[in-house]
């Protein structure tokens, strides 16, 4: 296992990986929506980067250009959009946190540990373990995503963690399938544009009828 | 001109003896050019504490002898780890196999621990708070740093700080390695604390409720405060030093003797050491400080990356 030299792709693809984990878990320390907001913009930085040194390091210039849009895209102007929509929102957005910090990065770390288990497991082709620990990053990203979602409960805060989940998604398909048809890419992105297109006009309607973004306010719509 | 291995090791601790002021100045001079103001020259941490150590010696009446000899103790704490670690060779140097990376951290834990004795021997509230403050932070750092050193140990195969400077040179792919990052990330964390940096403490020598370190010293004038002053900073170079040359950027080190490779090594160890810097400066200016409760969240967040690293390493992630 450590006699295999690793080539400059899969070390960049490596500490990719664990700056977007921690990025991640980065995310249960803000209670402000405009740092989470940040963090996105640069989990989305770190994704384009692995994007484009997969696409330099010989899988063809698409994955160069699908970097450069996802870092024109999910970088510059969703961020920027995010930002200003929360800005149109009274004052600052302090998240409702359900469980304390501490806690609830415990509960990250252990489902990290569970999907870098789970990535150990699967029969995966052999050689080296860049596949592996790619496959572990995604399922960890998309693991603590849906865990974030669950313990903030607040549409943007939700928002975000679905842009992570995203994120994590989408470095897994370029790292372990960097193969994939251009288009395919494309419609990632565009996937990412219809949710927060979503999101944004259900959080323009909560803003306006309770001047409040918090999903708790949904409790009376129970049947 | 080859220099003998005693006489490299009287470098490499005369390196951290008389160079850490440097560093400590740098960095200070770093953070005020990035705040847009012109700051302090790089020399004056030397002059502070050139003019703090012919002060007069001052000694509350409560206080016993140990109150002065404290500083002593500490500084020659620091000065002790910077003969383990490799400062400037890459080749272990006479005493370095005495102890291994725990080793120099429990001598680091017996400074801090004087440090806070002579604190409450002071008589002080203040002081003692602080005490009390920095062994709370002490005690929940410690587990940390043995974790994140028991994981990096756990991969380079040695304890040895000179051993896990070689592995890492000679493969530079096990740098990257997500266990070895982790547990790199964790130690940049635990560093930020002892170091007294954002997050944690501001740096900036201001007297505030919250200070952790400095409340320590509140009692304390003169020689010994000087002493202090420089301990503290050696502890940095010491920290700075155990980041670039044992965990994050192996090369750069000299492999003889000869004066100009130490020499080369000493300008390339600040290189690196800058580089860490910016990094703390980019955090010191864009976060702010915690709550003092919040800190061991902040701690628990470090152990937890460390933790991490040994689930990448278990999981056969590398």
């Amino acid at each position: 296992m450590m006699s295999h030299a690793l080539t400059f792709a899969e070390a960049a693809a490596g500490s990719a990986a664990v700056a977007l984990i921690l990025t991640q878990l980065a995310l249960f320390r803000s209670v402000v929506i405009p740092e989470l907001i940040t963090l996105y913009a640069v989990q989305s930085a770190l994704v384009a980067a692995i994007c484009a040194v997969v696409g330099i390091t010989g899988h063809g210039w698409d994955l160069v250009v699908l970097a450069l849009l996802t870092a024109a895209f999910k970088v510059i102007v969703l961020p920027a959009y995010m930002l200003r929509l929360v800005r149109g929102v009274s004052g600052r957005v302090e998240l409702p946190v359900r469980v304390n910090v501490t806690l609830s990065i415990l509960m990250a770390a252990a489902l990290t540990g569970v999907a870098m288990l789970t990535a150990s497991r699967l029969p995966l082709p052999a050689g080296g373990f860049s596949p592996r620990a790619d496959l572990a990053t995604t399922l960890a990203i998309v693991f603590i995503g849906f865990l974030f979602a669950i313990l903030r409960p607040n549409a943007l805060a939700q928002v975000i963690a679905f842009l992570t989940l995203e994120n994590g998604l989408f470095f897994g398909t370029v790292t372990l399938a960097p193969g994939l048809p251009f288009v395919v890419g494309v419609l990632l992105l565009i996937d990412v544009l219809i949710a927060v297109v979503v999101f944004a006009v259900l959080v323009r309607i909560l803003i306006e009828r309770r001047a409040t973004a918090s999903i708790e306010a949904f409790s009376e719509l129970r049947g | 001109m080859v220099l003998q291995p005693l006489v490299v090791q009287a470098c490499q601790v005369g390196a951290t003896l008389f160079l850490s002021p440097l560093l400590t100045g740098l960095i200070a001079r770093a953070e005020a050019l990035i705040a847009g103001k012109r700051g302090p020259s790089v020399f004056q941490p030397y002059r502070d504490i050139v003019k703090l150590l012919r002060k007069q010696r001052l000694r509350p009446d409560v206080a016993s002898p140990f109150f002065l000899v404290a500083p002593y103790i500490a500084c020659g704490c620091y000065a002790t780890v910077s003969t383990l670690i490799p400062v400037l060779t890459t080749y272990p140097l006479p005493g370095a196999t005495y102890g291994d990376i725990l080793g120099g951290a429990f001598v680091l834990a017996i400074a801090a621990f004087v440090t806070a004795l002579a604190a409450m021997d002071a008589g002080s509230q203040y002081t003692s708070i602080g005490a009390s403050r920095a062994t709370m932070v002490g005690i929940l750092v410690e587990p940390t740093l043995i974790f994140v050193f028991f994981s990096v140990a756990f991969i380079t195969g040695t304890d040895l700080p000179y051993a896990m400077n070689a592995t890492l040179r000679h493969s530079w792919t096990d740098v990257v390695r997500p266990a070895h990052l982790f547990a790199t990330a964790a130690f940049f964390l635990m560093l930020l604390v002892d170091t007294g940096r954002i997050p944690i403490e501001s740096s900036s020598a201001t007297i505030e409720f919250g200070m952790i370190d400095d409340a320590r010293l509140f009692e304390h004038s003169g020689p010994e405060m000087g002493l202090f002053k420089w301990g503290a900073s050696m502890k940095q170079f010491v920290l700075y030093t155990i980041f670039c040359n044992v965990l994050l950027l192996p090369p750069g080190l000299a492999s003889t003797g000869s004066v100009a490779a130490v020499a080369l090594a000493t300008v390339l160890l600040f290189a690196k050491m800058m580089l860490v810097a910016l990094v703390v400066i980019a955090i010191d200016t864009s976060f702010a400080k915690l709550r003092l409760y919040k800190i061991t969240e902040y701690i628990a967040t470090g152990l937890l990356v460390a933790v991490l690293a040994v689930f990448a390493w278990t999981a056969g992630l590398g």
